[in-house]
């Protein structure tokens, strides 16, 4: 196994399905996460600079993610138009709660993913999206006040 | 909100994604590895560029092909750049650092152990006028470079002379930062790009931290003068990694002792005499200088080359002048077998075994 296989393995089997879920969290689409996944991948193995910890590894990983997600809203904004609406829903165990946090804001989308499904504390949220951790909760506490509200209007 | 963790934890990855983002990861790497590196200048450039190619890069110049990745403004830096040396000087850096109101950002670095190029994001506070900030109105950032590592929370609260004098003094200031320039103003995000040039004589090890200190903020030109855009310094620790390959070699010619050094991004010739008169021009020195390849071919260094520093210098009754050259190519130094210098006036060529 050639040195790149090797990374390429050790990377996948700790973070691939964690990037994966923030890729297609950010993205609506199975397909598209893929391919930024794809580019998260190709920068860490043939651009990326040294890690002095697992962490910081990780952190890069994800700030190339966000990166890479935003520029393919970017492209699709300057495109046609949104996705068509018949895309295939990802299998998830709370639909109702998967399309209230994919109406959110890109920006506030982000944060919630960062801080609740990957455990990153306010101020690590904020060295990984390059913001003061004043931003960080002023955009989850505009998220929650967004989720809160979509149940309310449900119930 | 444990819900939405508890969603997430348990949406399944497609079983076979791993196996097909493998497969399509390392035919990617192939493929750039592949690509014919081309940037078109006058016809005459491109014949001159063709045969530095030919004899120095293992790509072929002018078939169809796709252009290193680099980032623009370091493609504006650099000439030819076959891909696989390419991969061993450039890195995507992406490291952050906010301090206080401003953010650093180090995007993407190019170094080698003696020549280091850094793209900067520097943001600027939310409150900036974004309608007097443009490209010619706007002064960049000052930087220095240093081995070692800082945090924030020590430099918060200090001003440059504090902090130069106090937590900057624990690391090595082992750059020279030669060129600062902004490379474009977003109004959007507020953020000048800019691009530095710094060399060092004493190379740091690779993977050490590298800490880019801001210690004078970018300024706007106003009726009364420059206006600092922000109040204090700012600092970004990151750790890259850099090649090390390198060969040297050293001969005496005449009355002079030359000493030569090869890098990927640098070419360092120094002569030593002991009478000035008995000593090359550094500018000379460049001009008349000449790498021989493994092949047999010559390219002369004032082709793939920027500029060069030096002047004759004393010490202990011996005179001497160092000639740094940074390249506008990357070499694979291990290709480089010798360094002939012409006739300079009275001072006779030399010519410099390298290994």
């Amino acid at each position: 196994m050639c040195r790149e296989e090797e990374l390429f393995e050790r990377v996948y089997a700790a973070y691939g399905a964690s990037l994966y879920r923030f890729c297609l969290v950010q993205l609506g689409d199975p397909a598209d996460a893929e391919d930024a996944l794809q580019e998260v991948f190709c920068k860490r193995l043939y651009r990326a600079p040294g890690f002095p910890s697992p962490e910081q590894e990780r952190r890069w990983l994800f700030r190339v993610a966000v990166n890479q997600c935003r520029d393919e809203l970017r492209r699709r904004r300057r495109m046609a138009g949104p996705l068509p609406e018949d895309l295939p829903a990802p299998q998830v165990t709370d639909l109702g709660l998967w399309e209230r946090v994919a109406a959110l804001p890109e920006k506030q989308r982000t944060v919630v993913h960062l801080h609740y499904a990957e455990g990153y504390s306010v101020q690590e949220i904020a060295e990984v999206l390059g913001v003061t951790a004043s931003a960080v909760k002023m955009r989850l506490a505009r998220a929650r006040a967004a989720l809160r509200q979509a149940w309310e209007v449900e119930e | 909100m444990n819900r939405y963790a508890n969603m997430m934890e348990e949406l399944p990855v497609p079983a076979d994604q791993g196996e097909r983002l493998k497969q399509r990861v390392l035919a990617a790497g192939g493929a750039e590895r592949k690509a014919v590196p081309y940037r078109p200048w006058s016809l005459a450039r491109k014949a001159l560029l063709a045969a530095v190619a030919a004899a120095v890069l293992a790509a072929s110049v002018g078939a169809a092909s796709k252009l290193v990745p680099w980032n623009r403004f370091f493609q504006e830096s650099f000439d030819a750049v076959d891909p696989e040396l390419a991969d061993t000087v450039f890195q995507s850096v992406e490291t952050a650092q906010v301090c206080g109101d401003v953010t650093v950002t180090v995007r993407e670095a190019v170094m080698d152990q003696r020549a280091v190029w850094l793209l900067v994001d520097y943001q600027l506070p939310e409150d900036t006028d974004m309608d007097q900030v443009r490209m010619d109105t706007v002064s960049p950032p000052l930087f220095d470079l240093y081995q070692g590592s800082v945090s924030w929370a020590e430099l918060e609260g200090l001003t440059s002379h504090e902090a130069k004098n106090g937590p900057m003094q624990e690391l090595n200031n082992l750059y020279l930062v030669e060129t600062t320039s902004i490379e474009a103003v977003d109004p959007e995000t507020r953020t000048l790009t800019v691009l530095l040039y710094g060399r060092c004589d004493r190379a740091p090890a690779s993977g050490e931290p590298l800490t880019l200190f801001a210690w004078l903020p970018p300024a706007v030109k106003a009726e009364t003068g420059w206006e600092p855009l922000a109040d204090h310094p700012a600092a970004v620790t990151f750790t890259p990694i850099h090649t090390s390959a390198q060969v040297s070699g050293t001969v005496r010619a005449g009355q002079a002792r030359y000493s030569a050094e090869v890098t990927a991004l640098t070419v360092t010739i120094t002569a030593e005499a002991a009478r000035e008169e008995d000593l090359p021009y550094g500018t000379m020195m460049r001009l008349r200088a000449e790498l021989l390849l493994r092949d047999g071919t010559a390219v002369p260094l004032r082709t793939i080359s920027n500029w060069s520093g030096g002047t004759p210098s004393d010490s202990s009754g011996q005179w001497q002048i160092t000639c740094v050259t940074t390249l506008r190519t990357v070499l694979d130094p291990g290709e480089v077998t010798a360094i002939r210098i012409g006739e300079i006036g009275p001072v006779p060529a030399a010519r410099i075994e390298l290994r």
